[in-house]
């Protein structure tokens, strides 16, 4: 008994040489990684090929938030099936919501597609808080990225200037990029999408989705709504199907063969969600390169 | 008095965090989160005809929040048909079509503040098991087994206690909990309010891959009550281990996944009731399709047990259809041979449905 309540004692003992950050997903990974640079070591719960809504609450994402020294989740209820399951686990009061070391990065963006009233789950797997996805808008990471910095600097003020000079050189590194990606505006582009995942991104670039392939959020593709979607794609002349990786193409490719010509882009929309996707600058060009092209 | 000593020491070496929100505040979270949980089912047995037909199975209402900055609570009332009592029958009373009982199943309160342990207080479901803690709408099958309805009977081993909960230090996920219950349950004591029925248990999980978990605990129950005036000196020992498998692939992970399962739970009781025996069961689960999946579950009862007990092989297949995670729609098939009755051949259709907030189930 006594052996054993020592062993409990030293459970609260931790020691790290790093900081330990773990975030929900390879986005807010990839952003927290240009932050915080060498002296935090971050690791990402969600792969970059799964989809963030239907994670389940393993053990082993519990064990790692238990010795998290700063949580990063996105909100909006995008975790809100496995997340508060995680964080209770764990057994680490630090990261629970509301505490300073639990960034809800939903809190620091203006969110698209709110509607806080008026809804039931009659209309699909709906965030009433508003659309989750902001990372995929690079205007939306600075500020996110902004308050990882502050964060960080609360917590390990020693370091203030490396984060804040990161932070720079993320910024500034966002900006340039948005000069060259600037005349994707001009060219108009209609595209039609699984799910409402780009709707940051489609903003930004003033790309219009002329609707989506689901009928309702997490709802499949039924008969009815393709033959309905098929009458509008050719009557808003639509040329390019967008499906986010993590989601099923045989639909798209069903429309494809009733529009000839009609080009399927199947397109990460996480970090590491492809070979060719290493960081959030990869993720940001491999996206403008298949939708804005 | 050295242990009381010890968890003094324990609580003051831990640092409780209870510090105000410090962020943006959304309005009605003060409110309880609201889940309920209803099983509707139709059917069919070959001998036991008594539940067969169209049924309310059960209701299932949780709340749960947080009670301050320091607790967490969680209340969940179930609603069950009445059990038929024969003597109502032999007294000639006029029956009305089937009651029902409303019942805490669980209403404990946990601590939520203290860095590497979790104390829980109040009526909880014993973790004895990987799924004597699950609750009836998210049972693997329609119904609990027969070695889980021998060991802790129908409503499962829930009883009023305490308990601790933390990891060992460890390179992978390894959790033990040690519970101290009220012995309320009579398929493992005689009543009593001058003894404590303890609990422990080892939970470990390893990521085998990205895709792959293995699951693996052992559990063990120790009640001693000794005797005083006329009662009898009364004893129960349970011993239990689980094995479960889970694969998800990363990519088109809800497209297919699988799930193999195995339990052995071995129970002996001394005193007013003497028995002694062990049960094992094992299942599959497929999920051919996103809204599909098949279930195989054999189930013996049996082992090393005392020669005037129980014995029955259970065989059990199912067919789930999940039009979201809201509502699923179940056929079931069960067929029970046992030494004691009638082979049992039984078909079930249940329809299960959530509303509300329903809070995420564990893995």
């Amino acid at each position: 008994m006594i052996k054993l309540l020592i062993l409990v004692s030293l459970i609260s003992f931790k020691a790290h040489a790093k900081l330990q950050v773990i975030t929900t997903t390879t986005n807010l990974a990839s952003l927290a990684k240009y932050i915080a640079g060498d002296h935090v070591e971050v690791k990402s719960l969600c792969l970059g090929v799964q989809d963030p809504h239907f994670l389940e609450a393993k053990p082993s994402y519990i064990f790692k938030l238990s010795k998290a020294d700063l949580l990063i989740s996105v909100g909006a209820g995008l975790e809100v099936g496995w997340l508060p399951l995680i964080i209770q686990g764990s057994r680490n009061p630090k990261i629970r919501e509301g505490q300073m070391r639990h960034l809800v990065a939903s809190d620091f963006v203006e969110l698209l597609e709110a509607r806080p009233v008026d809804i039931s789950r009659s209309q699909g797997d709906v965030h009433p808080e508003g659309n989750p996805h902001f990372m995929l808008a690079p205007s939306q990471s600075i500020k996110v990225g902004k308050a990882i910095m502050d964060r960080l600097v609360l917590i390990d003020v020693k370091n203030q200037s490396t984060y804040e000079n990161n932070f720079l050189t993320f910024k500034n590194q966002i900006l340039e990029k948005a000069k060259l990606w600037k005349h994707i505006k001009d060219k108009k582009i209609k595209v039609v999408s699984y799910h409402k995942t780009l709707s940051y991104f489609y903003e930004e670039f003033g790309i219009q989705n002329v609707d989506v392939l689901e009928p309702k959020p997490g709802i499949p593709p039924s008969a009815s709504h393709i033959i309905g979607l098929i009458h509008r794609m050719k009557k808003e002349n639509v040329k390019k199907i967008i499906v986010e990786n993590y989601f099923d193409e045989t639909v798209a490719k069903r429309i494809q063969r009733e529009i000839p010509g009609i080009i399927i882009e199947i397109v990460p929309v996480a970090v590491e969600g492809s070979k060719s996707v290493d960081d959030l600058f990869d993720l940001y060009n491999y996206l403008i390169k298949k939708i804005g092209a | 008095m050295k242990p009381i000593i010890f968890v003094i020491l324990l609580l003051s070496h831990f640092s409780v965090q209870a510090q105000t929100s410090m962020f943006k505040n959304k309005g009605n979270q003060f409110n309880p989160a609201i889940g309920l949980n209803a099983m509707m089912l139709m059917q069919d047995s070959q001998v036991d005809s008594e539940g067969d037909g169209f049924s309310l199975q059960g209701v299932e209402l949780q709340f749960n929040s947080d009670v301050d900055a320091y607790f967490r609570a969680q209340i969940v009332v179930g609603i069950h048909p009445e059990e038929h009592e024969d003597e109502h029958e032999e007294e000639g009373e006029e029956e009305h079509g089937p009651g029902y009982e409303v019942h805490p199943e669980e209403a404990y309160v946990e601590t939520t503040s203290i860095d590497g342990v979790t104390f829980k207080a109040g009526k909880f479901l014993s973790q004895f098991g990987k799924y004597n803690a699950v609750h009836l709408h998210a049972q693997p099958f329609i119904y609990k087994g027969v070695v889980q309805e021998y060991m802790f009977g129908h409503e499962g081993f829930g009883s009023v206690g305490v308990s601790a909960s933390f990891f060992i230090p460890s390179n992978w996920f390894s959790e033990i909990t040690i519970e101290a219950l009220q012995p309320q349950n009579e398929e493992l004591f005689e009543e009593s309010h001058h003894a404590t029925a303890y609990v422990a248990k080892l939970k470990n999980l390893w990521d085998l891959s990205h895709s792959l978990t293995l699951e693996w605990g052992i559990s063990g129950l120790d009640y001693k009550r000794k005797a005083y005036n006329d009662n009898k000196e009364e004893s129960t020992s349970l011993v239990g281990s689980d094995l479960t498998f889970k694969w998800r692939p990363t990519k088109d992970g809800k497209s297919s996944s699988a799930i193999w399962s195995t339990e052995y739970i071995k129970k002996k009781r001394d005193g007013t009731v003497e028995s002694d025996n062990g049960g094992i069961t094992s299942f599959i689960r497929y999920q051919f399709k996103p809204r599909w999946f098949g279930q195989i579950q054999h189930e013996y009862l049996g082992i090393n047990k005392s020669k005037d007990e129980e014995s029955s092989h259970a065989s059990t297949v199912l067919m789930g259809f999940v039009p979201s995670e809201f509502s699923a729609i179940r056929l079931q098939y069960d067929i029970v041979k046992s030494n004691e009755d009638e082979d049992e051949k039984r078909v079930s259709l249940q329809f299960n449905v959530s509303i509300g907030a329903h809070p995420a189930h564990t893995y």
